[in-house]
């Protein structure tokens, strides 16, 4: 499944994608990828929502992959050590391509 | 700092993030901040108003919080961002473990560790029965 975030994910935003990620995981979602190429803002809650699905996917034998990471939403991901530690592609084809 | 800072008290909500956001965007406009600054600006101030709404106050309770800046020098800004809750000083928390794997990382944690990043001479202070936070932040930081 794709996911194109945009705008901003902050303290007052991520109860939805929270939300609407545990109703992709309960419909049996195994690979999530994320695109955040219009994402224009990661705070430490958009973080924690993102970590919360990852873990959720994880422990079911799937992942989050994400692509479009850029600016602030790829400094963040870089200051917390956290871009090394997922699968990122240049592109939502690459990302596909690389679960089938 | 000795000029008056601007001033806005709002209630201690997460609802009222987005205008302290905007508040405080004035003051880096006339500081000449970049798109990128301004980013820095937004999650810094994110970060210390989310731990002041989540943990300043006992539930139930409704508390507010003020944000004040001022420019200095031109180019940057002195942000202060003060509550009447409980004494509490999280920039004293031990530093997130960064080596955790994905599976080991804690949801929450990350929040002061990110502050710390992006803002300059962090401060928290008990001064008068209020928690004050300040920082600065510069154009082109």
């Amino acid at each position: 499944m794709v996911i194109k975030i945009g705008g901003r994910m902050d303290a007052e935003s991520t109860g939805k994608f929270d939300a609407a990620c545990d109703r992709w995981v309960q419909g049996g979602a195994l690979h999530l990828v994320l695109d955040l190429a219009e994402l224009q803002y990661i705070s430490s809650a958009g973080l924690g929502s993102i970590l919360r699905v990852t873990q959720k996917l994880q422990g079911a034998g799937g992942a989050v992959l994400l692509c479009g990471v850029k600016g602030l939403v790829r400094e963040v991901f870089e200051v917390t050590h956290l871009l090394t530690l997922f699968k990122v592609f240049d592109s939502v084809e690459a990302a596909c391509q690389s679960i089938q | 700092m000795s000029e008056e800072l601007t001033r806005l008290e709002l209630p201690a909500d997460i609802s009222s993030l987005q205008r302290f956001t905007e508040f405080v965007r004035r003051g880096a406009e006339a500081a000449a901040f970049s798109e990128t600054d301004l980013r820095h600006l937004e999650l810094v101030l994110e970060e210390i108003v989310v731990n002041v709404v989540r943990y300043a106050y006992p539930e139930g309770e409704r508390g507010t919080i003020e944000v004040g800046y001022v420019v200095e020098g031109g180019t940057t800004l002195f942000v202060q961002v003060s509550d009447t809750g409980r004494a509490f000083d999280p920039l004293a928390k031990d530093p997130p473990d960064l080596r955790l794997s994905l599976t080991e990382r804690p949801i929450g944690g990350l929040g002061i560790y990110l502050l710390k990043q992006f803002a300059r001479s962090i401060n928290y202070g008990r001064i008068a029965n209020r928690n004050v936070f300040t920082f600065r932040l510069g154009a082109g930081n």
